[in-house]
């Protein structure tokens, strides 16, 4: 059998690569058999070999199908990485929406610095003004989350007037959020009152008239001075009782003990023993006292804050039913 | 029968050509050079957590290449993680001791300096460098772990190979050294920097001189 396989072995290679053979053999129906059974073969292997090998290697489609799915299950992390990969490799710019993914990552891992820096990559190869406009918004957004109101503010300004109703609300609403932030609050009043119908404006101006008021009574300089006048009164003032009344305690027993000093022993001796630990505890008390004021301010602030986000929120929902 | 079967086979060939280069057009993001292009682009880009990860990946395929073993001991080095100081040794072992490679003998070293850490094979290693290499390593070796005093001698037993090659490591071992010997008012008054004995009492410290 090997004998005569010899023969037809070499002469149907040479059939499959299309060349004539230059001595015509005799084929007999064994040779037959076997070109079938090889073409056979050769068609498994070559099929098989086209079948398998795109599902060994990963192209950039597929990774970025994966990275989809990472981060569609929230595995930000994996995404991150994938979608860095899926970019690196990205030559024919297929995938320039995914500088916006990538950013998005970012802001929810909390690093606000990088999703920056990838905003602003995805605004620059964005041609969309919408998409742009959004972009910036979220860019302002991160410098928020950074307290950097100023660069934010900065962003906003940038922006150009867009036709579209929603993002000027947004817009403005930022824009409430920046002065807001750095307690300009006439400008972030006056923003506020552009996003919320007529009912809402009044609510607006009576938080803020509320706020401003709250600000005038429980001033910090205000509330330092009266504790300079009578210690631990700007600290009972602003609700902190027991630390007012500890304060004065403490400032009324150093100066009757330097009084008693004062009529023992000599004025000196009194001023020796009452500059020291007067100046601790009555400059330690007035230093509180603008504290307690500033916090309770803070407060106050965040309240409002709070408040004026949940009355744009049912203007939102009524708008949109 | 047998043109049938040409034919077959022509159409055959194209068809498998054409699936071949389709095949092969499809770029393989995770091959060899692929993963590490990437994996030095996250590198360089200061994501090491990242790059240590695609390395140690490639690593893991790739035992033997000890480019990949010297890069990912490099990337845990920039990230700190002093905690694979010992597993950076196993990687490098290879390629100190038998290829007898200077890069990944310096990256050791600059590990070990970069974790502070008391290693007992670090003079070991960096025997193995060019002299004034060497001296680099095991001056900044005993000024790492705050071996000071062994510093000023080192200094002195190799002044002229130090002076020559690092003179601001020199100069500074020196400084620190006669610090020491100063007192409180020469320190409070900065007086070698005014007074022209001091500054020559200096000199002479450094020139070798007492």
């Amino acid at each position: 059998m090997a004998g005569s396989s010899e023969p037809w072995h070499s002469a149907s290679i040479l059939q499959i690569y299309g060349d004539r053979p230059k001595q015509q053999k005799p084929i007999t129906p064994t040779c037959k058999k076997g070109i079938r059974t090889m073409r056979k073969l050769l068609y498994i292997i070559l099929f098989s070999s086209c079948l398998f090998s795109p599902s060994a290697s990963q192209d950039i489609h597929q990774m970025k199908k994966f990275s989809d799915e990472q981060f569609s299950m929230g595995n930000y992390r994996t995404a991150l990485k994938e979608y860095q990969r899926v970019l690196f490799f990205d030559e024919k710019n297929e995938y320039n929406d995914l500088y916006a993914r990538i950013a998005s990552i970012h802001y929810r891992l909390s690093d606000f610095d990088s999703a920056i820096r990838y905003y602003d990559l995805a605004q620059r190869i964005e041609n969309n003004d919408s998409i742009k406009f959004e972009l910036s918004l979220k860019k302002a957004m991160c410098n928020f989350k950074l307290g950097n109101y100023l660069e934010a503010l900065n962003e906003l300004y940038d922006l150009p007037d867009h036709s579209s109703v929603y993002l000027q609300n947004k817009r403005n609403l930022y824009m409430g959020i920046c002065h807001f932030g750095l307690n300009e609050y006439d400008n972030s009043h006056e923003y506020f009152s552009e996003i919320v119908d007529s009912a809402g404006v009044e609510k607006v101006n009576t938080l803020f008239s509320d706020f401003e008021r709250f600000n005038k009574i429980f001033r910090p300089g205000k509330v330092e001075i009266m504790s300079m006048f009578l210690p631990g009164l700007g600290q009972i003032y602003t609700g902190h009782t027991f630390n007012g009344i500890n304060s004065f305690i403490l400032i009324s027993g150093v100066t009757v003990y330097a009084v008693i000093t004062t009529i023992n022993y000599s004025l000196i001796d009194g001023l020796l023993v009452l500059s020291s630990w007067f100046y601790r505890y009555y400059s330690g008390g007035f230093t509180n006292a603008r504290n307690f004021a500033v916090q309770k301010i803070e407060d106050e602030k965040t309240r409002v804050y709070s408040e004026i986000f949940s009355l744009i929120e049912n203007y939102q929902i009524k708008t949109l039913e | 029968m047998i043109l049938s079967g040409r034919k077959i086979s022509i159409t055959a060939t194209i068809a498998c050509i054409l699936m071949f280069s389709a095949v092969s057009a499809q770029e393989n993001l995770l091959d060899y050079d692929n993963s590490l292009k990437f994996a030095r682009y996250l590198k360089s880009t200061g994501q090491y957590n990242f790059a240590m990860e695609e390395f140690e990946r490639l690593n893991f395929h790739w035992p033997q290449d000890t480019t990949i073993s010297l890069e990912l001991v490099q990337t845990y080095r920039l990230n700190r993680q002093c905690d694979r100081l010992d597993n950076s040794f196993e990687l490098l072992r290879n390629n100190i001791y038998q290829h007898h490679s200077l890069p990944a003998a310096k990256e050791y070293l600059a590990f070990t300096l970069t974790c502070k850490s008391e290693s007992d094979r670090f003079f070991d290693i960096s025997s193995l460098l060019r002299p004034h290499e060497k001296s680099f390593y095991d001056l900044s070796y005993y000024w790492v772990t705050e071996r000071y005093d062994s510093a000023f001698v080192y200094c002195n037993e190799n002044r002229d190979l130090i002076m020559s090659n690092n003179p601001g490591l020199f100069r500074l071992t020196y400084n620190f050294e006669n610090e020491k010997y100063k007192s409180l008012f020469k320190k409070m008054g900065r007086c070698y920097r005014v007074l022209p004995l001091c500054r020559f009492k200096r000199l002479c410290i450094i020139q070798g001189f007492q």
